[in-house]
């Protein structure tokens, strides 16, 4: 063994104390975007597996919990793409069209929003914020949850969400158009009122 | 011009990419006339900074919000630790 991968080895923790150390970041960050916790486990799981498997390809010019974020990451896309192949994409689509209409015939507000007066910096700390945020994405049509996160969590532009989900750019502007409004709708219903 | 479903709708897509400029001084026109449109163009960027906090949450070194399920947590422990395991014994 060389001397960079002795020292890369050394900046390993033992892979057995991977569980008590990170379970909880990770299934945090998958939960944010996959919603589902049985879903959320099953791939911090896989990630640990992953993780174990290709030990020997930690660089260690990261951290160890930013390193199993990115196995993470590619298993969440993974799991996302496999989803979109067994889900028919009309079913998701109909569904999408029964979004709640906020306006009159002459394209006014019926109601109209509420006031929100809170900072976003503190309120996602709250835990009930954070339930309520989770409801309304996974009651969401799943397409439509799944463009939101790519482009509000996984921070893609309109090209990446095109690639990605195989739609058109005035397609993508109209889904998380969608997504927003009943993302914000909800909010309100749930949390604001 | 544009009524109040446009607005919602173009705030939004400013939100993914650069509108022309006609469409954006028309937004910025109504959004100065139209109080509740200029609450929607808000929570829009309420919910823009929101998700970025849940992003990047578990980067940081904040105690998680989320906490596993102590099941899970154990059956992930005895699966990874078969795998350990079962390595040891092919070396």
């Amino acid at each position: 063994m060389d001397k960079a991968a002795a020292s890369q080895r050394a900046n390993m923790t033992d892979p057995a104390t991977w569980v008590d150390r990170y379970a909880n970041d990770l299934y945090q960050y998958a939960l944010f975007r996959v919603q589902q916790p049985p879903v959320a486990e099953d791939l911090v799981q896989e990630t640990f597996l992953a993780a174990y498997r290709s030990r020997k390809n930690f660089q260690g010019l990261s951290s160890e919990k930013t390193w199993l974020i990115g196995i993470l990451k590619n298993k969440v896309i993974d799991f996302f793409r496999k989803r979109d192949r067994e889900i028919p994409t009309e079913h998701i689509e109909h569904k999408a069209d029964t979004l709640v209409d906020e306006f009159d015939e002459k394209g006014h507000w019926k109601v109209g929003p509420a006031k929100w007066s809170v900072n976003p910096g503190t309120v996602y700390e709250q835990q009930e914020f954070m339930t309520v945020m989770q409801k309304c994405l996974s009651d969401m049509p799943a397409r439509l949850s799944r463009i939101f996160v790519l482009r509000e969590m996984e921070d893609f532009d309109t090209n990446q969400i095109c690639k990605e989900m195989g739609i058109s750019a005035s397609n993508t502007w109209v889904m998380l158009h969608r997504a927003r409004a009943s993302l914000r709708n909800c909010l309100e219903i749930n949390w604001f009122t | 011009m544009f009524d109040c479903k446009e607005v919602t709708r173009r705030v939004s897509e400013s939100m993914d990419r650069r509108l022309p400029l006609y469409q954006r001084l028309m937004i910025r026109f109504h959004l100065k006339m139209c109080h509740l449109c200029d609450t929607y163009h808000k929570q829009m960027h309420f919910i823009r900074e929101v998700s970025k906090c849940y992003a990047h949450a578990s980067e940081k070194d904040n105690i998680p919000q989320c906490i596993m399920d102590a099941a899970a947590r154990t059956r992930i422990k005895s699966v990874l630790q078969k795998q350990m395991d079962a390595e040891q014994e092919q070396a």
